[in-house]
Parts: structure tokens; sequence; C-alpha cells
């Protein structure tokens, strides 16, 4: 047995070694000195979870595994890991399943059974949705510091801002932000505790407590966690009861330097019914806002989602939903979905105008609006005369509002471009489409006509 | 090593440990048995990198020692030999069994690369190991036998109070059992894969009494006086199956499990490749329907029960209807639907502390 030939190298290779690397080397050379046999059994499932100050921390598939290593071969593999990096201090051994070997087997019914309709995809323990990790989150202009802000505190929770608290308005991306922190932490950490939680159910959990005199199992039961994650505190206004117990939660959290993610849908001054001394706790450590994403992240949004569904969209498609549906994540993501599924319904890919047709329906509010509403409003908001409009004139005050009507007319309510023109003083249709083309390539560019018509429309809603 | 011991005791301590002591694509001494001496007890020792068993028996030794047996061989042996006392001695690489009119010679291999167990070092839970029996003998049929979601191939123990509750369900139908103790229980609760129930029921079913538990993060242990049984356990989160439990009842029928057996038997002659049986209930009529059929025939029953709420019509597969029999002892049985898409509920009338839930056939 050669088991210790592997010194010799130990100075040619270096430090270098990310600890991947380092165990698949240790490994090839555990494998010429021990048996086929006992390589196999030992060796062969185990994988390196991470290196941290030296020590390296490898995983193993069991108990078993895990006893024998360190009692039969923990010299030896020190020693082989030692020839390759001068740094490794420690070896230990955790007990992990490998996830890169995790296969996706595909379950194949054979009977036509239905299954119970469990929902496997949230880990009861932590409350988190393994989904929301920071590989899907899209950072964009509208939540970089929040995402900044997010890194800080995946790199030192605890120390790096606390408490950091979210607000922005709802589907935004708020709850993917505050459980991709706790995922990424649970994982690279897998000895701390996080626990996600939503206001509601902390209240719902307080007053059960209260009832069944569990009051002291309440109060010891949220104080274990490392990071400790709540959403949607604005809900807590008017509870003053419950608003205390989170005060004093937060207190031992913080007293312990606990990692703790608050979020809102207000900045929390303006979260009425509150507590001062709650709210000025929760504005104690980082407040970042989550502001409306811009057409440029709308974009990046839809695409990341589409790839990661494994789905193509036509730029030209992307660009409409883009344009027409603002504001909120939650129901591009929805629009989305429901593209991807008639495609599959159709056996086809949807064309602009079936996808068109498409969010009319999902997502326009029905409401009947008549041109002349729409160019009274548009008028009103850019304080002309509604009859300069219909005048064969070319002032620039007035070209532009009309062209807006235009472009609201068919994009919001498909009207046609012949109507359109005759409805706004007798004007050819090839005008019509001249402006709403422009107006369409204007928007991407002009972020201040992109907040008139988002103004406009919310005047037509 | 050398040392005299009662046949008997020896016979069931490696019948025991051997069960476990199979091939392994890897390890072949893990087709061993580990036999050491020391103070005036064998121990017999087994695994195979899942389970691990060690059973004691007490002999008179002369000299202490470990060896490795090939356990089939060894197991054999036993079996084959009727005198009530046995002499074993190991010289050099062989291993021999003595009794006054015969002697058998075994090769050993060297023990050293023979596992060790894990041992867990969290508090010791008594329990009586009636409760665990009747508690996993009640559900782990209901268990995945598939891979793809570990799991759901186990059989999923939490306290709850002074409550023990098992569960286990393949996501086609669940089981579910709670089991009332006399003081309440306090551990994290675990997933025992069903690899290793026949094991441990085995070795439940052996001995009467208590028993020592410790549950550790990936391991778990039963402790006996004479027996150590450890098995790995399932990493993983067990789906909140509680919010899956329909709470209302639109169809309600009560009848005598006897006659449903019955039934159920015959059905099953006509219920084809898919085991599919219907079940139409008309609580206006009174009547309650059981139909099977297939290409080679078919068959109705009309069975008097008590029924209580609206009409439904749904289809089964059999096989999952007639497992959870196994699990009810009373003699009538409630059976509760809630529309034909959803799941049906049944129980056992005369003990609440049962409940089995199957999903239908959509067909």
């Amino acid at each position: 047995m050669e088991v210790y030939t592997t010194n010799s190298r130990s100075h040619v290779v270096g430090k270098t070694l990310d600890p991947k690397q380092l165990w698949e080397n240790a490994l090839v050379d555990i494998e010429l000195s021990i048996s086929k046999a006992n390589f196999s059994t030992w060796f062969k499932d185990t994988h390196v979870v991470k290196q941290e100050e030296g020590v390296v921390y490898v995983g193993v598939p069991n108990q078993f595994v895990k006893d024998w290593l360190s009692t039969k071969y923990h010299k030896f593999i020190l020693k082989t890991l030692r020839g390759f990096s001068d740094g490794v201090r420690g070896l230990e051994y955790v007990i992990a399943r490998d996830r890169r070997k995790q296969k996706e087997e595909s379950l194949k019914t054979l009977t036509p059974l239905s299954e119970l309709p469990f929902d496997f995809n949230i880990n009861k323990s932590d409350n988190l949705n393994p989904r929301y990790t920071f590989d899907t989150f899209v950072v964009g202009p509208f939540n970089n510091l929040a995402y900044a802000a997010a890194q800080a505190i995946i790199q030192k929770p605890g120390i790096a801002y606390n408490p950091f608290f979210i607000y922005g308005g709802t589907g935004r991306g708020k709850t993917h932000l505050m459980q991709a922190i706790g995922n990424h932490i649970k994982k690279t950490s897998p000895s701390k505790k996080v626990y996600y939680m939503t206001s509601e159910k902390f209240a719902v959990d307080y007053m059960n407590s209260l009832q069944e005199n569990k009051m002291n199992q309440f109060k010891e039961k949220y104080r274990v966690y490392d990071v400790f994650i709540m959403d949607d505190v604005q809900f807590f206004s008017k509870t003053e009861k419950t608003q205390e117990e989170l005060f004093h939660l937060f207190n031992a959290l913080y007293d312990n330097n606990k990692q703790i993610v608050f979020s809102s849908d207000k900045h929390p001054n303006y979260i009425q019914n509150i507590d001062e001394r709650l709210k000025s706790r929760f504005a104690a450590g980082m407040v970042a806002d989550i502001a409306e994403p811009d057409y440029e992240s709308r974009v990046a949004i839809l695409q990341a989602k589409a790839s990661h569904n494994n789905f193509v969209l036509e730029k030209s498609i992307v660009e409409h939903l883009a344009e027409n549906i603002q504001g909120n994540i939650r129901e591009l993501e929805g629009v989305l979905n429901s593209i991807i599924c008639q495609t599959q319904l159709k056996g086809k890919t949807l064309d602009l105008l079936e996808v068109k047709n498409l969010i009319r329906d999902t997502s326009r509010p029905k409401k009947l609006i008549s041109v002349k509403d729409v160019i009274k409003k548009v008028a009103d908001f850019y304080e002309i005369d509604e009859s300069n409009i219909y005048e064969k004139t070319r002032r620039k005050e007035v070209v532009r509002p009309r062209q807006i009507i235009m472009y609201l007319l068919r994009e919001d309510f498909r009207v046609s471009y012949p109507t359109i023109g005759q409805k706004l003083g007798g004007r050819d249709h090839t005008t019509v489409i001249h402006s709403c083309e422009k107006m369409r390539n204007e928007i991407k560019l002009n972020s201040t006509l992109t907040e008139e018509l988002e103004q406009i429309r919310a005047l037509l809603k | 090593m050398k040392l005299e011991c009662v046949r008997e005791q020896l016979t069931e301590a490696v019948s025991i440990t051997e069960r476990i002591a199979k091939r392994h694509p890897t390890l072949p001494i893990l087709n061993y048995l580990l036999l050491s001496v020391k103070n005036n007890s064998l121990v017999i020792r087994s695994t195979n990198l899942e389970l691990g068993i060690e059973a004691t028996i007490p002999v008179k030794a002369t000299s202490e020692g470990i060896v490795a047996v090939p356990a089939e061989i060894l197991l054999n042996t036993l079996i084959n030999t009727y005198n009530t006392s046995v002499s074993l001695e190991v010289k050099g690489n062989t291993f021999s069994l003595k009794t006054p009119t015969s002697e058998t010679l075994i090769t050993t291999v060297s023990p050293d690369d023979f596992p060790t167990l894990p041992t867990i070092t969290t508090k010791p839970l008594r329990f009586n190991e009636g409760d665990f029996l009747k508690g996993i003998k009640s559900v782990w049929y209901s268990a995945s036998l598939s891979t793809v979601k570990p799991e759901l191939g186990s059989v999923y123990v939490y306290p709850e109070g002074n409550k023990l509750v098992f569960v286990a369900t393949d996501s086609f139908r669940l089981a579910e059992r709670i089991i009332p103790t006399k003081q309440p229980y306090e551990f994290k609760p675990f997933l025992l894969p069903v690899r290793a129930v026949p094991e441990v029921l085995r070795v439940l079913e052996r001995t009467r009494g208590d028993m020592t538990v410790r549950v550790g993060e990936h391991q778990i242990s039963f402790i006996f006086n004479d027996l150590y049984l450890t098995s790995r356990t399932v990493e993983g989160t067990f789906p909140d199956y509680r919010q899956i439990i329909p709470k209302e009842k639109a169809t309600e029928v009560v009848l005598l499990k006897q006659d449903l057996l019955l039934i159920f038997k015959k059905a099953m002659v006509f219920s084809g490749k898919f085991n599919q049986v219907g079940i139409t209930v008309y609580p206006k009529k009174k009547q309650f329907i059981i139909s099977a059929k297939s290409d080679i025939g078919e068959t109705t029953d009309t069975v008097t029960a008590a029924i209580m709420g609206e009409d439904v019509t749904i289809n089964f597969n059999l096989k999952y209807l007639t497992d959870c029999f196994q699990a009810i002892t009373g003699d009538s049985v409630s059976l509760t639907f809630n529309g034909s898409g959803k799941p049906m509920v049944i129980r056992d009338v005369s003990d609440t502390s049962f409940l089995y839930l199957v999903m239908p056939m959509n067909r």
C-alpha cells in the first residue's frame, strides 16, 4: 500500500485548489491506496460540502460511513488532503445528501390514479420554499439597493444590516428576496436555524398559545432561530398584544445578533397603528425599497422566467408584455404562465396577436370607455382644449397628445387604425399607424413619456 | 476465542442477525457475522450499512476474541444441529463448532474490515414496544416503494402530547394511526425507511415489554436487553398531510367489515389488470353497490348498510382498499365520500385512532 506517496506532490499544486477539486484529487489518491471494495463502499458516495478556516467538511451518505471514516481512515484522509493543500487544518464529516447526484426520475403511473394533493415544495420546519433563490432573482435598477443589502446579509448574517426591512408594492418580489436570503443561509451554513413566517401566522400562533395557556412555549419557540424572517408586517396594525410580543421577540433576537428580516408594503414610518417603539426598531437597521420595475427590468424578468420554464419567447412578444404589464411582477408571471399553458394546449407557439388577445382577456380590466373619454382625459392631462385634437394643426403641444391618444386607443382599447383616424378628425389610417409606431419606439427610450402614460392610464381606469 | 453456549439461544441470535447479512456489491464482509466474546457474553453483529443488529447471549467463555464467520453457513449449520449445547473455538483462521457428537470447521476472514455500528447519544426514551409495533404495522403498507421521494418511502413517526402518531403514504393513499401513551414524549420526528420496517417489526415481535429508543439526527436505535437494532432515518420533510384530510363528509356509509371483505375478494377476481372496482351509493334507496368488470366478466353486489348524505359514484384501485383492513380490528367500518373526484376516508367505527385516505381512479 502506497499510502503516503502523496506528500511528494504537496508543493507542486499549492493551495489554490477549490474544495471540490481538492476532494476529487484526494479521492483519486485514496482509490489507488486502498482496496477497491473499501473504496467503493466508503468513499464513492462522498462529496465535499465546504472548506472553512482550513477545515474540510466532507459529506457522507449515512452514519455508518461517518463512523467508519472517522475511526478507520481519518488520519489517512487528512494526510492525503494535506498533500494537496497545506491549508488543511482539520477534517469533519457531515451527513448530507449529495444534491448533484439526485436523479430526476419521473414517476410513471400506469393506472389512471390521481394523487393526494400534497404540497411538497414547502419545507415545514422552516417554511421556506426552495423555489425562491438568488439564481432566479432578477436584479434591476428598481431593486438593486435591496438586493445589495441582501447580499451583504448573507455574507455576515446578524452583523451587516440588522434588522433588514424591505418595503414595496404587491408583487414586486419582496417575498422572493426574503426567502432567497433564508435559502442561501440555510445552504451555506446548515447549522444556522432559519425560519420564515408571515405576520398573520405569528398572530394566529400567539392567539392559540394564549388560549391553550402555552405562552411560555410561544416565547421560547421563536427565540432559537438564527435568521428570523417575517413577511407582511403591515398586518400587525391594531393588534396591540401581538405587537408587544413581537417587540420582545425582536429584542431577544437582536440582542443576540440574530439576523432579522421584515417586509411590508409601506415604509415603517407610514404603517398605521403600529407602536412607535416597534416602528423605530423596524427602521433601525437597513430600510430598502423595491420600486416598480422599469421596462428593461420587466424584459429581463420575462426572459428569466421563460428560460426558467424552458420556454422560448419571441422578442416582439416579450416587448409587448413588458410594455403593457407594469408594476406587478406577479402579474407578469401569471401572463407568462398562461402563455406557456396555451402553447402547450395548442401545440404551437403563439404569435403576437394571440398573445395580445390573451393578455387583454387576463389582465385588462373590462370597463367601457368611449373614444371621447380618452380624448378628453388626455387633453385634460396636457391642459389643452379638446377641440384642438381634432384640428389639422401640427403644433407640438397638440401633436404629442394626439399621438398618445392614438397609441392608447390602439394598444389598450383595440380600436382599428381607420376608426382611430376617422374619430380624430378624419385622418388617414397610415398616419395613425405611423404615430403608434413612433410611440412604441419612444416609450423604450423616454422615461418621462412612460410615466405620463402610466398616469393617464391610471386616470382612465 | 473459546466458549460454550446453549444451541437454541445461539441459533436465535444468529438467525435474527443473519437476515440482514446479505451479499453487498462492494463489501464482501457484510456477508459475514461478527462474533465477539467478552465477559462471558457473545455479541453477534451484522449490518447492511442501512441497518445494523447486535444480539447478545450469555456464554461460558474460556478465552475472549473476535471473528467473522459467513452468516448463512453458520445459520444452516446450527439449524441442522440437534444437541442442546455447542462449543465454539477459533484456531488460526478456522472456526470450529463442536457438539458432543459432531464437529464443523468453517473458514473465517479477518474481522478488521467489519464496520462498527453507529451509536446515538441523544436522551434514551422508554417506550412500550407493543405501541410501536401496532403503530408501524397499521400504516407501513401504505409507504411508497419507489425511490423517487424518499420521504414517502418511509413511516413518519412524531409525538403529539400524550400520543404517538404513525403515518405513511405513497401519495395515492395514506394511513395514520394515533397511539395514546401513558406519558407525553418529546423527540424529533423521524422517517423510518420502509426497507428497514420488516426487520424492525421482526425484532419488535420477538420480545414483549419495554424498550429504549434513541432518536438521532440521521439515525435511530431500538435497544433491548439482549438486542440492539439501529437504522438510518430518511432525510427530508414529510408532507403536511393534515391539511388534505377532508373535514366534511358529503356521504357516509357504515357497514360490517366482514361483508365488505367478502365482496372485495370476489370483486378482485373480476377487477382486471387495473384492479378497478366501482362503488355507487344511493342514500334514498339505501343501496350500496360494488361492481367490478373486465374482459372475463363482471360482478355486482348490493350491500345493506347505514347510509347518509348524497349520491356518489366513484372508482377505486381495489388493492388500495383491501390493504387497510389489516389495521382495522373492529366489526364495522365507515366509508366517507366527498364527491367523485375527492379522496375517500375509511375508519374503524369502534376505534377512531386509525384513519385511511384513498384517492379514486379517475376513469
